[in-house]
Protein backbone atom coordinates (compact mmCIF):
# COMPACT_ATOMS: atom_id res chain seq x y z
CA UNK A 1 0.00 0.00 0.00
CA UNK A 2 1.38 3.42 -0.95
CA UNK A 3 1.96 6.28 1.49
CA UNK A 4 -0.93 8.36 0.15
CA UNK A 5 -3.32 5.39 0.48
CA UNK A 6 -2.28 4.81 4.09
CA UNK A 7 -2.65 8.53 4.85
CA UNK A 8 -6.17 8.53 3.36
CA UNK A 9 -7.13 5.46 5.42
CA UNK A 10 -5.66 7.03 8.58
CA UNK A 11 -7.73 10.17 7.97
CA UNK A 12 -10.98 8.21 7.47
CA UNK A 13 -10.55 5.90 10.45
CA UNK A 14 -9.41 8.74 12.74
CA UNK A 15 -12.48 10.79 11.84
CA UNK A 16 -14.78 7.84 12.61
CA UNK A 17 -13.09 7.16 15.95
CA UNK A 18 -13.10 10.85 16.85
CA UNK A 19 -16.91 10.92 16.42
CA UNK A 20 -17.35 7.70 18.44
CA UNK A 21 -15.04 9.04 21.18
CA UNK A 22 -17.03 12.26 21.41
CA UNK A 23 -20.33 10.35 21.69
CA UNK A 24 -18.75 8.10 24.33
CA UNK A 25 -17.42 11.14 26.22
CA UNK A 26 -20.84 12.82 26.22
CA UNK A 27 -22.59 9.67 27.47
CA UNK A 28 -19.98 8.97 30.15
CA UNK A 29 -20.04 12.59 31.34
CA UNK A 30 -23.86 12.50 31.52
CA UNK A 31 -23.70 9.28 33.57
CA UNK A 32 -21.02 10.75 35.86
CA UNK A 33 -22.80 14.03 36.53
CA UNK A 34 -26.15 12.25 36.95
CA UNK A 35 -24.63 10.01 39.62
CA UNK A 36 -22.88 12.98 41.25
CA UNK A 37 -25.93 15.26 41.36
CA UNK A 38 -28.67 12.66 41.88
CA UNK A 39 -30.69 12.66 45.07
CA UNK A 40 -29.01 10.10 47.34
CA UNK A 41 -31.13 10.93 50.39
CA UNK A 42 -33.35 7.92 49.73
CA UNK A 43 -30.37 5.56 49.96
CA UNK A 44 -29.85 4.68 53.59
CA UNK A 45 -26.63 2.69 53.20
CA UNK A 46 -23.61 5.02 53.48
CA UNK A 47 -21.36 2.50 51.74
CA UNK A 48 -23.57 2.45 48.62
CA UNK A 49 -23.64 6.28 48.58
CA UNK A 50 -19.86 6.55 48.65
CA UNK A 51 -19.44 3.83 46.04
CA UNK A 52 -21.78 5.84 43.80
CA UNK A 53 -19.50 8.86 44.37
CA UNK A 54 -16.50 6.73 43.37
CA UNK A 55 -18.20 5.57 40.15
CA UNK A 56 -19.27 9.14 39.35
CA UNK A 57 -15.70 10.46 39.71
CA UNK A 58 -14.41 7.58 37.64
CA UNK A 59 -16.93 8.30 34.88
CA UNK A 60 -16.01 12.01 34.81
CA UNK A 61 -12.28 11.20 34.50
CA UNK A 62 -13.09 8.67 31.73
CA UNK A 63 -15.05 11.31 29.81
CA UNK A 64 -12.05 13.70 30.01
CA UNK A 65 -9.83 10.87 28.70
CA UNK A 66 -12.23 10.31 25.80
CA UNK A 67 -12.29 14.05 24.99
CA UNK A 68 -8.46 14.12 24.82
CA UNK A 69 -8.52 10.95 22.66
CA UNK A 70 -11.02 12.68 20.35
CA UNK A 71 -8.67 15.69 20.14
CA UNK A 72 -5.77 13.39 19.15
CA UNK A 73 -7.84 11.70 16.44
CA UNK A 74 -9.11 15.10 15.22
CA UNK A 75 -5.53 16.27 14.73
CA UNK A 76 -4.61 13.03 12.94
CA UNK A 77 -7.71 13.27 10.72
CA UNK A 78 -6.85 16.90 9.90
CA UNK A 79 -3.30 16.47 8.64
CA UNK A 80 -2.69 12.67 8.58
CA UNK A 81 0.38 13.04 10.77
CA UNK A 82 0.19 10.81 13.84
CA UNK A 83 3.76 11.38 15.03
CA UNK A 84 3.68 14.92 16.40
CA UNK A 85 4.87 16.36 19.70
CA UNK A 86 1.32 17.44 20.54
CA UNK A 87 0.00 13.89 20.20
CA UNK A 88 2.83 12.51 22.34
CA UNK A 89 2.02 15.01 25.09
CA UNK A 90 -1.70 14.22 24.82
CA UNK A 91 -1.06 10.46 25.16
CA UNK A 92 1.08 11.13 28.24
CA UNK A 93 -1.72 13.22 29.73
CA UNK A 94 -4.12 10.31 29.07
CA UNK A 95 -1.69 7.96 30.85
CA UNK A 96 -1.56 10.36 33.80
CA UNK A 97 -5.36 10.56 33.92
CA UNK A 98 -5.54 6.74 33.97
CA UNK A 99 -3.18 6.80 36.96
CA UNK A 100 -5.36 9.43 38.66
CA UNK A 101 -8.43 7.30 37.86
CA UNK A 102 -6.75 4.32 39.51
CA UNK A 103 -6.06 6.12 42.77
CA UNK A 104 -8.07 9.34 43.30
CA UNK A 105 -11.72 8.08 43.49
CA UNK A 106 -10.70 5.29 45.87
CA UNK A 107 -8.76 7.69 48.11
CA UNK A 108 -11.67 10.15 48.27
CA UNK A 109 -14.12 7.38 49.19
CA UNK A 110 -11.54 5.82 51.53
CA UNK A 111 -11.37 9.06 53.54
CA UNK A 112 -15.09 8.68 54.32
CA UNK A 113 -15.32 4.93 54.80
CA UNK A 114 -11.85 3.91 55.90
CA UNK A 115 -9.25 2.35 53.64
CA UNK A 116 -9.83 -1.17 54.92
CA UNK A 117 -13.29 -1.32 53.34
CA UNK A 118 -12.31 -0.48 49.79
CA UNK A 119 -9.73 -1.62 47.28
CA UNK A 120 -7.36 1.36 47.04
CA UNK A 121 -5.92 0.89 43.57
CA UNK A 122 -7.72 0.00 40.34
CA UNK A 123 -5.34 -2.44 38.64
CA UNK A 124 -7.07 -2.11 35.25
CA UNK A 125 -6.46 1.64 35.12
CA UNK A 126 -2.78 1.23 36.05
CA UNK A 127 -2.44 -1.31 33.23
CA UNK A 128 -4.01 1.19 30.78
CA UNK A 129 -1.69 3.95 32.03
CA UNK A 130 1.40 1.79 31.43
CA UNK A 131 0.10 0.93 27.97
CA UNK A 132 -0.38 4.63 27.14
CA UNK A 133 3.12 5.58 28.37
CA UNK A 134 4.48 2.78 26.18
CA UNK A 135 2.54 4.01 23.13
CA UNK A 136 3.85 7.51 23.87
CA UNK A 137 7.43 6.23 23.63
CA UNK A 138 6.68 4.48 20.31
CA UNK A 139 5.16 7.71 18.99
CA UNK A 140 8.33 9.52 20.07
CA UNK A 141 10.37 7.16 17.93
CA UNK A 142 7.89 7.74 15.08
CA UNK A 143 8.39 11.47 15.55
CA UNK A 144 12.13 10.99 15.04
CA UNK A 145 11.48 9.10 11.79
CA UNK A 146 8.97 11.73 10.66
CA UNK A 147 11.52 14.51 11.25
CA UNK A 148 14.15 12.53 9.30
CA UNK A 149 11.71 11.97 6.44
CA UNK A 150 10.74 15.66 6.32
CA UNK A 151 14.38 16.73 6.35
CA UNK A 152 15.21 14.32 3.51
CA UNK A 153 12.34 15.62 1.41
CA UNK B 1 18.24 11.07 21.37
CA UNK B 2 19.28 9.08 18.29
CA UNK B 3 17.48 6.13 16.70
CA UNK B 4 19.59 3.36 18.29
CA UNK B 5 19.15 4.75 21.79
CA UNK B 6 15.42 5.12 21.24
CA UNK B 7 15.11 1.53 19.92
CA UNK B 8 17.04 0.08 22.87
CA UNK B 9 14.82 2.07 25.25
CA UNK B 10 11.71 0.71 23.52
CA UNK B 11 13.07 -2.83 23.79
CA UNK B 12 13.61 -2.44 27.54
CA UNK B 13 10.09 -1.04 27.98
CA UNK B 14 8.64 -3.93 25.89
CA UNK B 15 10.41 -6.50 28.05
CA UNK B 16 9.13 -4.85 31.22
CA UNK B 17 5.64 -4.80 29.63
CA UNK B 18 5.84 -8.55 28.84
CA UNK B 19 6.59 -9.29 32.51
CA UNK B 20 3.88 -6.84 33.62
CA UNK B 21 1.23 -8.36 31.34
CA UNK B 22 2.04 -11.91 32.48
CA UNK B 23 1.86 -10.79 36.13
CA UNK B 24 -1.44 -9.00 35.47
CA UNK B 25 -2.98 -12.05 33.77
CA UNK B 26 -1.78 -14.29 36.63
CA UNK B 27 -3.34 -11.89 39.16
CA UNK B 28 -6.64 -11.85 37.26
CA UNK B 29 -6.62 -15.67 37.01
CA UNK B 30 -5.90 -15.95 40.77
CA UNK B 31 -9.06 -13.96 41.53
CA UNK B 32 -11.13 -16.64 39.81
CA UNK B 33 -9.86 -19.49 42.00
CA UNK B 34 -12.86 -20.78 44.02
CA UNK B 35 -10.87 -21.04 47.27
CA UNK B 36 -9.86 -17.38 47.08
CA UNK B 37 -13.44 -16.25 46.60
CA UNK B 38 -14.90 -18.42 49.38
CA UNK B 39 -12.21 -17.33 51.82
CA UNK B 40 -12.86 -13.67 51.08
CA UNK B 41 -16.63 -13.54 51.40
CA UNK B 42 -18.46 -16.76 52.04
CA UNK B 43 -21.37 -17.53 49.77
CA UNK B 44 -21.36 -14.30 47.76
CA UNK B 45 -21.49 -16.23 44.52
CA UNK B 46 -24.09 -18.76 45.62
CA UNK B 47 -27.40 -18.48 43.86
CA UNK B 48 -30.54 -19.61 45.63
CA UNK B 49 -32.26 -22.33 43.73
CA UNK B 50 -29.42 -22.56 41.22
CA UNK B 51 -30.27 -26.10 40.17
CA UNK B 52 -33.97 -25.31 39.91
CA UNK B 53 -33.21 -22.27 37.78
CA UNK B 54 -31.01 -24.40 35.53
CA UNK B 55 -33.89 -26.86 35.09
CA UNK B 56 -36.20 -24.01 34.10
CA UNK B 57 -33.76 -22.62 31.56
CA UNK B 58 -35.18 -23.05 28.03
CA UNK B 59 -33.40 -25.49 25.72
CA UNK B 60 -32.61 -22.81 23.11
CA UNK B 61 -30.80 -20.78 25.75
CA UNK B 62 -28.65 -23.73 26.79
CA UNK B 63 -27.96 -24.54 23.12
CA UNK B 64 -26.94 -20.93 22.44
CA UNK B 65 -24.98 -20.50 25.67
CA UNK B 66 -22.64 -23.44 25.00
CA UNK B 67 -21.21 -22.21 21.65
CA UNK B 68 -21.18 -18.65 23.02
CA UNK B 69 -19.18 -19.82 26.04
CA UNK B 70 -16.70 -21.62 23.79
CA UNK B 71 -16.40 -18.52 21.55
CA UNK B 72 -15.94 -16.35 24.68
CA UNK B 73 -13.09 -18.53 25.97
CA UNK B 74 -11.54 -18.75 22.48
CA UNK B 75 -11.54 -14.98 21.91
CA UNK B 76 -10.15 -14.39 25.40
CA UNK B 77 -7.26 -16.77 24.63
CA UNK B 78 -6.74 -15.08 21.22
CA UNK B 79 -6.56 -11.64 22.93
CA UNK B 80 -3.97 -12.86 25.45
CA UNK B 81 -1.90 -14.64 22.78
CA UNK B 82 -2.10 -11.70 20.33
CA UNK B 83 -1.12 -9.24 23.09
CA UNK B 84 1.88 -11.30 24.19
CA UNK B 85 2.88 -11.92 20.54
CA UNK B 86 2.81 -8.16 19.96
CA UNK B 87 4.95 -7.39 23.00
CA UNK B 88 7.42 -10.18 22.13
CA UNK B 89 7.80 -8.91 18.55
CA UNK B 90 8.31 -5.36 19.90
CA UNK B 91 11.02 -6.52 22.29
CA UNK B 92 12.83 -8.64 19.69
CA UNK B 93 12.70 -6.58 16.47
CA UNK B 94 14.95 -3.69 15.56
CA UNK B 95 12.12 -1.23 15.08
CA UNK B 96 8.54 -1.13 16.43
CA UNK B 97 7.37 -0.20 12.94
CA UNK B 98 7.11 -3.33 10.80
CA UNK B 99 4.35 -5.26 9.04
CA UNK B 100 4.29 -7.99 11.71
CA UNK B 101 3.58 -5.54 14.54
CA UNK B 102 0.97 -3.73 12.45
CA UNK B 103 -0.84 -7.03 11.74
CA UNK B 104 -0.63 -8.10 15.42
CA UNK B 105 -2.23 -4.80 16.50
CA UNK B 106 -5.00 -5.25 13.93
CA UNK B 107 -5.62 -8.85 15.11
CA UNK B 108 -5.72 -7.65 18.71
CA UNK B 109 -8.22 -4.91 17.83
CA UNK B 110 -10.51 -7.24 15.89
CA UNK B 111 -10.42 -9.88 18.63
CA UNK B 112 -11.31 -7.20 21.23
CA UNK B 113 -14.38 -6.20 19.19
CA UNK B 114 -15.43 -9.87 18.69
CA UNK B 115 -14.88 -10.54 22.42
CA UNK B 116 -17.15 -7.65 23.42
CA UNK B 117 -19.92 -8.82 21.03
CA UNK B 118 -19.69 -12.43 22.26
CA UNK B 119 -19.61 -11.34 25.93
CA UNK B 120 -22.68 -9.11 25.52
CA UNK B 121 -24.58 -11.90 23.75
CA UNK B 122 -23.51 -14.47 26.37
CA UNK B 123 -24.65 -12.20 29.22
CA UNK B 124 -27.97 -11.62 27.47
CA UNK B 125 -28.55 -15.35 27.00
CA UNK B 126 -27.46 -16.49 30.47
CA UNK B 127 -28.31 -13.56 32.76
CA UNK B 128 -31.00 -11.73 30.74
CA UNK B 129 -29.07 -8.47 31.08
CA UNK B 130 -27.42 -6.27 28.48
CA UNK B 131 -24.15 -4.67 29.54
CA UNK B 132 -21.92 -3.15 26.86
CA UNK B 133 -18.37 -2.42 28.02
CA UNK B 134 -15.76 -0.15 26.44
CA UNK B 135 -13.58 -2.90 24.97
CA UNK B 136 -15.13 -2.49 21.51
CA UNK B 137 -13.92 1.13 21.48
CA UNK B 138 -10.44 -0.02 22.52
CA UNK B 139 -10.62 -2.52 19.63
CA UNK B 140 -11.51 0.25 17.16
CA UNK B 141 -8.68 2.45 18.50
CA UNK B 142 -6.26 -0.48 18.06
CA UNK B 143 -7.45 -0.98 14.46
CA UNK B 144 -6.78 2.72 13.80
CA UNK B 145 -3.37 2.42 15.49
CA UNK B 146 -2.51 -0.49 13.16
CA UNK B 147 -2.77 2.01 10.29
CA UNK B 148 -0.55 4.45 12.22
CA UNK B 149 2.00 1.62 12.57
CA UNK B 150 1.73 0.91 8.85
CA UNK B 151 2.49 4.59 8.20
CA UNK B 152 5.43 4.25 10.59
CA UNK B 153 6.61 1.21 8.59
CA UNK B 154 6.71 3.35 5.45
CA UNK B 155 8.71 6.04 7.29
CA UNK B 156 11.08 3.36 8.64
CA UNK B 157 11.66 2.01 5.11
CA UNK B 158 12.36 5.54 3.84
CA UNK B 159 14.80 6.09 6.72
CA UNK B 160 16.60 2.76 6.05
CA UNK B 161 16.82 3.49 2.32
CA UNK B 162 18.26 6.95 2.99
CA UNK B 163 20.96 5.44 5.23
Amino acid sequence: MSRSNVEAKIKESSLAIMIISLIGAALTACAGFYQLLSDTERISDDYVKKMMLKTALSNIICSVILIIAAAIFYRIAKNARPFTNGNITAIRIIALLFLINAVLPSIIVGMYLGFAKISIIGSGSIFNAALCFFFGEILRYGNLLQTESDETL
Amino acid sequence: MNNEKMISKLKVISRISVVGVIAYIALMAYRYLPDVVNGFMDGWNSYDGGEAAADEMPVWKILTAVPCGIAFAATLIIIIVAGLQLLFSLSKGNSPFNEKVSKSIKNLGVSCIVFEIVRTFLMFVTLDTVHIGMLWLAGLVLCAFSLVFRYGTILQKESDETL
